[in-house]
């Protein structure tokens, strides 16, 4: 029996209810997706495609993509999707997944790489004839850290009915988390809404058009939604439940919130690349504690931090060492508080820095910094910034002394766009004049 | 330190040239003081909002001598936003700085 297979009967029992509706307009039913997953099937039959292969896939949340990523799964295939907001690493990471085949999902393009669909943890899963799913991160060193993961294990919770909501696809179609906000949608015959962007003003239009009950956000896209509407009505009747994760909720900011939304559940959730999206329980809509629980996942604190160990983490990373300890459990470098049954998250053990919940290393951005020409020294850290979190900052030693700052700034843009994703761009570039003393700005960071 | 609503203005709008020479052209910041700056029909999106605030408080510093912080817990939550458009966040710089100074 395929994993997928129980997705596939939901299907069929939702018929002509509408599972998605798309990015650019219209609205594609649970019938017309079983449709296109059994040409896509055959598509990748008829080209060829060996069973088991490492396939990059390219796409948006949208009927097509869904369709791609299970007819892929059904084909026993390995998929690593990759969002547009990704677009940049998209040769590295076809490079890590050693990806012999790419999807455009829009264009509905199957294009021939290089890769040989080679890993020992691939041979695995090959083994068992289990799909797979890869998610990627960003590593401390500036390479990204690919997870493996095994398609059964994530699709298991998925088997217990959840509730029929129509949910927003905010979330990132190559983070676990938009992967699990687009398979429970799947899983319960729900209409999943897509965005043509994640501006505010698209946001609100959709969520209003289409009576969106479930928003799966981040704590700074809230902070932004409020202040771009400073102070009025936000006018979302049908809105049931709000969910974050992904970085710190300030408690001010949870209480405005909350202020501005009446009556709708706020739930804090917590998910890892490498562990999936776990299931929480929030106090109470202004309370930042909350309980993990269900699916056979444990946590225990060691030295004030967070450790997991569930049935749903990943096979392995396929090229960085295990994060695991010897017996299972999973250092997340989270540092918490703990009450009772309850956790609180306090922040995190690394100089990671987060900026509305997309993570930065600064080493990555340093090694970016000192490809640009001109640029001698370069340091990175992150600064607490009310309106994302955090900020990435850099400061920057130049060749020549007498270069004017706004120049130096605007090259150090220019040079970094396309290079690295644009959240890791410093929004704030001091220039130094003397040498960047290595050991105090390591310091500063911590 | 007294700065007037006029100067803060001027460096933002120094700030919104610099910017705007990493922007492609439909995603241009006008420099209109009354232009939404944040908010419907905004070209900005929030990572381009905390830019367009760091490189203007860089701008401020360098113009004025002032050290501010635009973006801060009591910011957001004032009832009307001070990032609406460039005049309210000219005004919102020149009262801060009045403060800072006064302390």
């Amino acid at each position: 029996m395929a994993a997928a297979d129980f997705l596939l009967d939901r299907f069929a029992a939702a018929g002509d209810k509408t599972a998605f509706v798309e990015a650019e307009g219209g609205s594609t039913s649970y019938a017309t997706l079983l449709t296109r997953i059994a040409a896509l099937e055959r598509r990748l039959r008829d080209e060829a495609v060996p069973r088991g292969a490492s396939v990059q896939l390219c796409g948006d949340f949208g009927a097509e993509a869904a369709a791609w990523l299970l007819a892929l799964w059904r084909h026993g295939a390995i998929v690593a999707p990759v969002a547009p907001s990704s677009r940049e690493k998209l040769e590295e990471f076809a490079r890590i997944a050693d990806a012999g085949w790419r999807v455009e999902a829009a264009t509905g393009g199957l294009q021939r790489l290089a890769g040989g669909s080679a890993h020992p943890l691939f041979d695995r899963l090959r083994a068992e004839e289990a799909p797979g799913l890869v998610i990627f991160s960003s590593g401390t060193t500036g390479a990204s850290k690919a997870a493996l993961h095994d398609v059964r294990r994530l699709l298991t919770k998925f088997h217990r009915p959840g509730k029929d909501f129509v949910t927003l696809g905010f979330l990132l179609f190559d983070h676990i988390a938009g992967i699990d906000t687009l398979l429970y949608s799947l899983a319960n015959g729900s209409t999943l809404v897509c965005l043509p962007d994640r501006s505010v003003g698209s946001v609100l239009a959709r969520m209003a058009e289409h009576r969106v009950e479930v928003l799966p956000t981040a704590p700074s896209f809230l902070n932004m939604l409020l202040l771009s509407r400073g102070g009025e009505d936000l006018a979302l009747p049908d809105l049931k439940i709000i969910t974050y994760g992904a970085e710190m909720m300030p408690q001010g900011l949870l209480e405005r919130v909350a202020d501005a939304f009446p009556g709708v559940q706020l739930i804090q959730k917590y998910g890892a690349s490498e562990l999936g999206a776990l299931r929480s329980r929030s106090e109470g809509a202004r309370s930042r504690w909350i309980r993990l629980e269900g699916d056979g996942a444990a946590w225990r604190v060691v030295d004030g931090l967070l450790e997991i160990r569930t049935a749903t983490a990943m096979v392995g990373y396929l090229n960085a060492p295990s994060p695991f300890t010897e017996d299972g459990w999973y250092r997340t470098g989270d540092r918490v508080e703990v009450e009772g049954d309850q956790l609180r998250f306090l922040g995190r053990d690394s100089d990671m820095i987060n900026v509305g919940g997309q993570k930065v290393f600064p080493a990555e951005v340093e090694n970016a910094l000192m490809q640009i020409p001109g640029v001698v020294e370069a340091s990175v850290y992150g600064a607490p910034h009310p309106l994302l979190g955090a900020a990435v900052c850099a400061r920057i030693r130049m060749s020549d002394p007498e270069a004017r700052p706004a120049e130096i700034r605007n090259a150090i843009r220019a040079g970094l766009a396309g290079v690295v994703e644009p959240y890791k761009i410093p929004q704030k570039i001091e220039l130094a004049s003397g040498p960047l003393a290595t050991a105090r700005f390591k310091q500063q960071r911590g | 330190m007294t700065v007037s609503p006029d100067r803060m203005l001027a460096s933002l709008q120094n700030a919104v040239a610099e910017l705007n020479l990493s922007l492609p052209p439909d995603r241009q910041i006008s420099d209109d003081p009354d232009a939404v700056l944040y908010g419907e029909g905004s070209p900005l999106d929030s990572l381009g909002l905390v830019n367009f605030v760091m490189t203007a408080e860089q701008h401020i510093g360098d113009d004025t001598g002032a050290d501010i912080v635009l973006a801060s817990e009591s910011a957001m939550s004032r009832k009307r936003s001070p990032y609406r458009s460039l005049r309210s966040l000219a005004d919102y710089a020149t009262e801060i700085a009045g403060q800072s100074s006064a302390a």
